[in-house]
């Protein structure tokens, strides 16, 4: 687009409304995407080291035989605390830090979606993780392992806070990624550049969307999973008691079918960074890149298909040990596809052995070495045999070092003179990868040796004589090498910091456009919106031009909006201007909230009523300030209120606003839930749905769902009565929905009461409440919205916020009529096959 | 193409066959202990009809391809997406026969194995 250059001062109006004013309040308030994902890849790197520090003390304890450096309690801890911290507190946050911090920079948008939810994101994972940590103070740090097995959990043979400590703190970490994962997928589908289709998006986009939409469906099962577990330990259910009709293999399941997809949540970003590192280092377009990304959605889909082969040795039947060996062995198609992909393009560019390419080609060897080993592992009869030994233990540090942390160092050489603006020396790169790269063999290929001889995992010691001590001795100094080669990178990053040489914009010659802005990017990123014509617009100059929707649009956001913060929302498939999204300005509120949350956690895990109450306090005067209007919107729609055929529209209420796609996968992330307790109970049934001790009697529950489902009409009602300003219906409507949600809760408990079970005594009792509770829940928080909603239409009726919070309304109580037939179905109707 | 069509392409093969997967180890894990008749049967008919609905999803998506070549929907994204579509059809398809080869060749209900 050639236009005439904005004035100087609306380039500076537009500088100064992007601009977080500094000091403690200012720095406290931020929460655009650059500063906090400074702060969360800062953190996550420090939880790094600290789990690294652990498995050094632990290597040190396993160099010798019978050595007496850890007690086994101690070990105990640092083994769950060095997994816990590595799998929730390092690698997931960091990667979703920095993709907060690169994606909308390659995408050519302005900021995500929703910075008040990436700033709550990183302040509840970091007081989480601090949560979790101060378990040490106490000498309470949890010692059941990463995976928490019950019955070893469970309140018998875990009686201490420790378990809570892990459980509580999880939760947090849990939500905290889930909320950084809605951030991503509307993000990506959402924000960026006119032009950037989906054909044009770069493949580390593709592969945030892919983890995002995994994390919602992943994540949830855990969420619910971990709930039961703490229920269970204060001793107000019984899902996992066999003593009671529960069942301990449950836990396992809700954990491993969050657990074995989670191994690719942390794999699909590092396929994203490996390929444009190597794209931009050798100097070519990805080769077979449709099938990278066909590769992707493929791994996606199958990891969820994976996780009862690590559950082989439980007791299954031959035919299903078969399904699963098949499906664990399909994962090898993709991951296949990918390295091919790889190596042919590598093979055919012309590399430039720069560290981030090393790293890259270390992970190749490494990762390549740890998928064998697991298509060993797929083969139920070797997989017995190497169960829960240190061949397992091998097999998957190549998997996620060589499969993640290996990416990690590649993406950091790569980015971090964007984040920095400082190039990190090359040559202490390369002594960086090389000394990680031997380190790392020298201490986990010998693993594989003493595991075939037996060793088991998490023993905190071991007997001379049983042909296991040359083994542990070799991988201690290596993983004390490998620690020395983790240190030698932050020696080069502080280096770099100190001395480094200025990256300038563009130091690769790369092809995505977070390498047209400057290093480090300034605050108000894109002043000027790109057009993309190509999925390598850095290398493709000479665009053709613009239609005439793009051309405008891009001169409507040439440095404007300069009275508030605006972006462009796109449609997710074309990348067509849709519309102007108002983007928050600088707010404590997050932080506010996330200490709300703390105070919570600590009330949960002391049981203490006044800490909740303050907690709770705390985190409602957080949630109304979210909600509190803002000057600054009243302005975005002074400007940009009335819609006309040169101008885009206002992105406030509907599906053309962020907040209705986020309330979308909000309701995907309860209906996943749902899935996961129909899924419980059936399990506890031993299969069958007609487990419940008598058939209940259904009519109250009938009435309380038919008063739900009456809900979805009259939330219709007020929804199209507020689109066509409506006032007087629409109130009518919305206080009609109300009165019916209120009755069917009412209504809800008067049919719990009249079933008769507690949750105490047994399974059935406890999954039956926990599914009366949910739909409880869902109806709950269908109300708080519908209370938001009424609001409005008394406050302002034709303010489009209010019209926001009554369609999201809608969708929520659309979900919770569904979501009650399911309960009914399950609770009521079900008992009746039997 | 886009909207609902487009994500049921998408994601039609590989809910196929996690559909089979499920199905099949659920039908083994409750139906044998309960003496269910005719289990071996119900497993290659579930395999034939997951195996068919992903064919199908990846010959609607080649569809979906031919119209983006012969330019009556947006070429390049429609192509590429069509494309992967149509790829991850026919390669859970084929997954899906490989996993019912199991059915075909091991009797439904054996006693279970590997419990420590």
């Amino acid at each position: 687009v050639t236009s005439s250059p904005p004035p100087d001062s609306r380039v500076r109006a537009f500088e100064e409304i992007w601009h977080d004013h500094g000091g403690p309040i200012g720095t406290l308030a931020t929460i655009q995407n650059i500063p906090i994902s400074h702060r969360y890849l800062a953190a996550a790197f420090g939880f790094f080291l600290a789990g690294g520090a652990m498995a050094l003390v632990i290597r040190l304890q396993l160099a010798f035989p019978n050595a007496t450096v850890l007690d086994a309690r101690t070990y105990n801890q640092l083994f769950t605390m060095h997994g816990t911290t590595m799998m929730f507190l390092f690698v997931i946050p960091f990667l979703e830090a920095l993709a907060a911090y690169v994606l909308p920079l390659m995408l050519g948008t302005r900021e995500l979606p929703f910075p008040r939810m990436t700033a709550l994101s990183f302040w509840t994972y970091l007081f989480g993780g601090i949560f979790l940590y101060s378990s040490f103070l106490f000498g309470l740090a949890p010692d059941a392992g990463w995976f928490a097995y019950v019955p070893l959990s469970g309140p018998r043979y875990s009686p201490g806070l420790g378990i809570d400590f892990w459980d509580i703190g999880l939760s947090v970490a849990e939500i905290a990624a889930m909320g950084a994962a809605a951030e991503l997928i509307v993000g990506v589908l959402r924000m960026r550049a006119p032009g950037m289709s989906l054909a044009r998006l770069p493949v580390f986009a593709w592969a945030m969307l892919v983890t995002g939409v995994m994390i919602i469906f992943a994540f949830t099962p855990l969420i619910v999973g971990t709930a039961m577990l703490e229920l269970d330990r204060k001793h107000l259910t019984r899902f996992f008691d066999p003593d009671a009709g529960g069942k301990p293999l449950l836990w396992q399941h809700i954990f491993w079918i969050f657990g074995h997809p989670e191994v690719y949540i942390m794999f699909v970003p590092a396929v994203g960074i490996v390929s444009q590192v190597v794209q931009t280092f050798t100097r070519r377009p990805l080769v077979g890149g449709t099938l990278v990304i066909l590769a992707l959605v493929a791994t996606a889909f199958i990891s969820f298909g994976l996780w009862v082969h690590h559950m082989f040795a439980t007791g299954l039947a031959p035919l299903a040990l078969a399904f699963f060996t098949a499906a664990t062995m399909m994962i090898a198609i993709p991951n296949g596809i990918q390295v091919f992909a790889w190596i042919a393009t590598i093979g055919r560019g012309r590399p430039r052995w720069h560290p981030a390419l090393l790293f890259v080609v270390g992970f190749l060897v490494i990762f390549v070495l740890g998928g064998l080993t697991g298509v060993m592992l797929a083969a139920v009869p070797f997989n017995w045999q190497a169960h829960d030994t240190y061949f397992v233990v091998a097999h998957f540090h190549y998997v996620l070092i060589g499969g993640v942390i290996f990416p990690i160092f590649a993406g950091l050489y790569y980015w971090l003179p964007k984040i920095t603006g400082r190039l990190l020396n090359e040559r202490l790169g390369r002594w960086n990868f090389w000394l990680m790269f031997v380190f790392f063999n020298i201490t986990f290929f010998p693993m594989h040796v003493t595991g075939l001889l037996g060793m088991p995992r998490r023993v905190w010691t071991y007997g001379e004589g049983l042909g296991w001590s040359a083994g542990n001795f070799v991988s201690s100094i290596g993983a004390w090498g490998f620690g020395a080669a983790v240190l030698l990178f932050v020696v080069n990053l502080a280096w770099s910091l100190w001395r480094g040489s200025p990256a300038g914009a563009d130091p690769w010659g790369s092809d995505t456009l977070e390498w047209r802005e400057s290093s480090p990017p300034p605050e108000a990123q894109f002043g000027r919106l790109p057009i993309v014509a190509t999925r390598h617009p850095g290398w493709d100059r000479g665009a053709p031009t613009p239609d005439a929707r793009v051309a405008a649009a891009v001169a409507l956001l040439d440095h404007a909006p300069t009275r508030w913060r605006g972006a462009l929302v796109v449609s997710a498939v074309e990348g067509r201007p849709l519309a102007v999204v108002q983007v928050p300005g600088p707010t404590v509120v997050p932080l506010v909230i996330s200490l709300g949350i703390v105070g919570l956690l600590a009330a949960a895990l002391v049981d203490s009523l006044a800490l909740a109450l303050l907690g709770s306090l705390v985190t409602l005067a957080g949630i109304v300030g979210w909600f509190w209007p803002r000057r600054v919107e009243r302005f975005a729609q002074e400007d940009l209120g009335t819609p006309s055929a040169d101008r885009l529209p206002l992105a406030v209420a509907g599906p053309l606003a962020n907040g209705w796609w986020a309330t979308v996968v909000l309701v995907l992330v309860m209906a996943t839930a749902l899935v996961t307790l129909v899924a419980s109970y059936i399990y506890l049934g031993d299969g069958t749905l007609a487990w419940a001790p008598t058939v209940p009697e259904p009519r109250l529950a009938l009435l309380s769902i038919g008063l739900v489902l009456a809900c979805v009409p009259a939330i219709g009602v007020a929804a199209l009565s507020v689109r066509r300003d409506g006032a007087w219906t629409g109130r009518l409507a919305l206080a009609v929905t109300m009165g019916l949600g209120v009755t069917s809760l009412a209504v809800g408990v008067m049919a719990y009461r009249a079933l008769g079970v507690a949750p105490h005594e047994s399974a059935y009792g406890s999954i039956v409440v926990a599914l009366l509770g949910y739909q409880g829940l869902v109806v709950g928080l269908a109300l708080a919205m519908l209370v938001l909603a009424q609001l409005w239409a008394w406050l302002a009726p034709r303010d489009p916020r209010g019209h926001a919070v009554t369609f999201n309304s809608a969708l929520v109580i659309a979900f919770a009529g569904f979501n009650g037939l399911a309960v009914f179905g399950t609770v009521y109707l079900a008992p009746r096959l039997g | 193409m886009r909207g609902a069509p487009l994500i049921l392409v998408l994601a039609g093969g590989g809910t196929a066959w996690i559909l089979h997967l499920l199905t099949g180890y659920f039908l083994v894990s409750l139906g044998c202990p309960r003496g269910w008749p005719a289990l071996g049967w119900t497993l290659i008919t579930v395999t034939g009809m997951c195996t068919a609905s992903a064919f199908a999803v990846a010959v609607v998506a080649l569809r979906a391809r031919r119209r983006a070549d012969a330019g009556l929907e947006d070429g390049e994204t429609s192509r590429l997406l069509s494309s992967v579509a149509a790829l991850l059809a026919t390669l859970f398809a084929i997954m899906i026969v490989l996993g019912g080869l199991a059915v075909a060749a091991l009797p439904p209900c054996q006693e279970a194995v590997g419990g420590q």
